[in-house]
């Protein structure tokens, strides 16, 4: 225990120097059981975990499901899920933040990246927020939280790491998350509801909209209602795995993007292409770095140990499950989603299946814990992707926006804590 | 430094055509896959194990560009005031474990190929070799590791500091 936690403090100091996390992890991980099994079994321990890790069959839906969200952001889908939201919602006083959640939710069914949810409708939301007197704090809070719902609502990629890393059903992880999604958009709507009514200045309602208008514009956004139905449904029915169902629908974002006939198209497919490369090596190079680390950490019996831990101090169920999420909402302060998700859960694997923990249900509530860790500081990754796009606003300004959507991630998870049917009755249904 | 620059571009191109036909290639596959099984009843023999070999060399061929652009993902909290106080000794730590990792990455590879080399180990469907796999990956994380040296370089030069980020 005491070997782990001097890896753990060794880790962390390398990274605050700013190593990159992947290398970070895979150097102290190799080090650390070096010194407890030589050299050599430690060489060759790495060796074979990079090369499980990167011939994962399973782990093929993270490219796939990336390129098939860059397909869908260049074809500027977002603009018209955007349009579609504002049409509806606009004329309600916070109606246009309340349209930045509903596109984000829609943005999200065809995205698993909460980064690329939030950079994009960065871009396609802020200028009307401001055109309409938004205040920054309310527009760019809901920018930020918005894009969170990239890795609840599936695909996820998070969701398919920790599917992978916890040996759980992707499918299932998948359709898990619909449910908690959905509320977490309402809960977030609410909150900017309950925003405008303190200051009814700091969202002005906009235009009314014909009906007319409102269908055409919600018919509009039929290309990411199709992905969304073809990917999810043919995982919930059980027509296709989701390594298959990722690349139908990589296929069909491709398809979106050829028949919006960009500018310059040989580059856009390019960016798409480069963007998927590189963002699924960054996610593997960390992956398998924190397996390294995480093999370290076992063979010096940490799960072990917390798991007597948790046996001599008779702790529930509920009080492993919240120690933990206070864990990720730590290292969340530090690290980025897929580094916690590595590093945490293999750790806890033990202790989570000694008490009889359903990992669907855990894996949902981890990942609402992690979101929250992309909008709390002192990283709050999405916090700092809203402020790239619109430099001129303070981050201070950010932060103070997103608070109330932490309180809105809080009751999301009590709300699951107490209702596990919430996450757990939609994967009961599947085939 | 040109020729580095020259050979860093080459590189480049080529590691980004290789990513972009085999990802295109999982793409298909995967589709057309299911396809087969669905509709003509005779999937393609073998497309996992296919789709397993072309994720291995995407994600590597990927860490040789993400080095270098210098994209890993960094802890960046104490970045600023670090390289305020310690300059270019700051930036010639990281670099140096930039480096560290990803020859340490092909070490491990090679010598991981040695070991799987030795038992003859192969796919199990298609029959494939996993010690010319990982020879492969090797080989890539080696590109990644020469990444890595011009990336550094070129954060060296005080004219055009900070154009790898």
């Amino acid at each position: 225990m005491v070997d782990a936690l001097i890896g753990f403090a060794v880790l962390l100091g390398i990274c605050f120097l700013g190593v990159p996390l992947a290398f970070a992890t895979l150097i102290v991980g190799i080090a650390g059981f070096a010194m407890v099994r030589g050299v050599n079994a430690s060489l060759v321990m790495a060796g074979q975990q990079i090369l499980e890790i990167v011939i994962n069959y399973g782990l093929s839906v993270i490219p796939l499901f990336i390129l098939m969200g860059a397909f869908i952001h260049r074809a500027n889908i977002s603009d018209d899920l955007y349009d579609a939201g504002y049409a509806w919602l606009g004329r309600f006083r916070g109606g246009l933040a309340m349209s930045t959640v509903g596109a984000c939710a829609g943005f999200s069914a065809v995205c698993g990246s909460s980064l690329a949810t939030a950079a994009t409708m960065s871009r396609v939301a802020m200028p009307p927020m401001r055109r309409y007197g938004y205040a920054d704090s309310l527009s760019t809070g809901s920018l930020a939280a918005g894009g969170t719902l990239g890795i609840m609502i599936p695909p996820s990629v998070p969701m398919a790491i920790y599917g992978i890393v916890a040996e759980e059903d992707i499918g299932k992880l998948f359709i898990a998350g619909i449910l908690p999604g959905a509320i977490l958009v309402l809960l977030y709507m609410l909150t900017i509801r309950i925003q405008v009514w303190r200051r009814p200045e700091s969202g002005p309602p906009g235009e009314r909209t014909s009906w007319r208008r409102k269908i055409e514009s919600l018919a509009k956004t039929w290309p990411v209602l199709a992905l969304f139905v073809l990917v999810l449904g043919g995982i919930y029915l059980g027509i296709f795995t989701p390594t298959e169902a990722a690349g139908i629908g990589a296929l069909g974002g491709f398809a979106f993007a050829l028949a919006r006939r960009p500018k310059r198209l040989h580059r856009v497919l390019i960016d798409c292409f480069a963007e998927a490369v590189k963002t699924s090596a960054l996610i593997f190079s960390v992956a398998f770095g924190a397996l390294v680390f995480a093999n370290f950490v076992n063979i010096v019996g940490m799960p072990q140990a917390l798991v007597s831990l948790v046996e001599s101090l008779d702790l529930g169920p509920l009080a492993i499950i919240l120690a933990i999420a206070l864990i990720c909402v730590l290292l969340g302060m530090v690290f980025e989603s897929i580094g916690i998700l590595v590093l945490v859960i293999p750790v806890f694997l033990p202790t989570l299946m000694a008490a009889d923990i359903d990992l669907i249900w855990f894996g949902i509530i981890v990942i609402i814990v992690v979101e929250m860790g992309l909008i709390t500081p002192p990283i709050g990754m999405n916090v700092f992707t809203v402020k790239s796009v619109v430099p001129d606003v303070p981050l201070t300004a950010i932060f103070r926006g997103v608070i109330p959507f932490v309180f809105a991630d809080l009751v999301a998870l009590l709300l699951i804590l107490a209702l596990p049917g919430l996450a757990l009755w939609l994967p009961g249904l599947m085939r | 430094m040109t020729a580095i620059e020259t050979l860093s571009k080459l590189l480049s191109g080529l590691l980004l055509a290789v990513a972009t036909a085999l990802l295109s290639a999982m793409m298909v596959l995967t589709a057309v896959d299911v396809f087969m099984r669905y509709v003509m009843a005779a999937p393609i023999f073998g497309a996992s194990e296919m789709i397993q070999f072309m994720l291995a060399i995407v994600i590597l061929a990927g860490l040789a560009l993400v080095s270098r652009d210098n994209e890993h993902i960094v802890v960046s909290l104490f970045e600023a005031p670090l390289r305020r106080r310690f300059g270019r000794l700051y930036d010639g730590v990281v670099a140096f474990f930039n480096l560290a990792g990803s020859v340490l990455l092909t070490v491990l590879l090679v010598d991981h190929a040695g070991l799987v080399g030795l038992f003859d180990q192969r796919s199990i469907v298609l029959g494939w070799p996993l010690a010319t796999l990982a020879y492969v990956l090797a080989g890539l994380a080696a590109i990644a590791s020469f990444m890595a040296v011009r990336a550094w370089l070129v954060r060296a030069r005080p004219a055009q500091h900070g154009s790898a980020e």
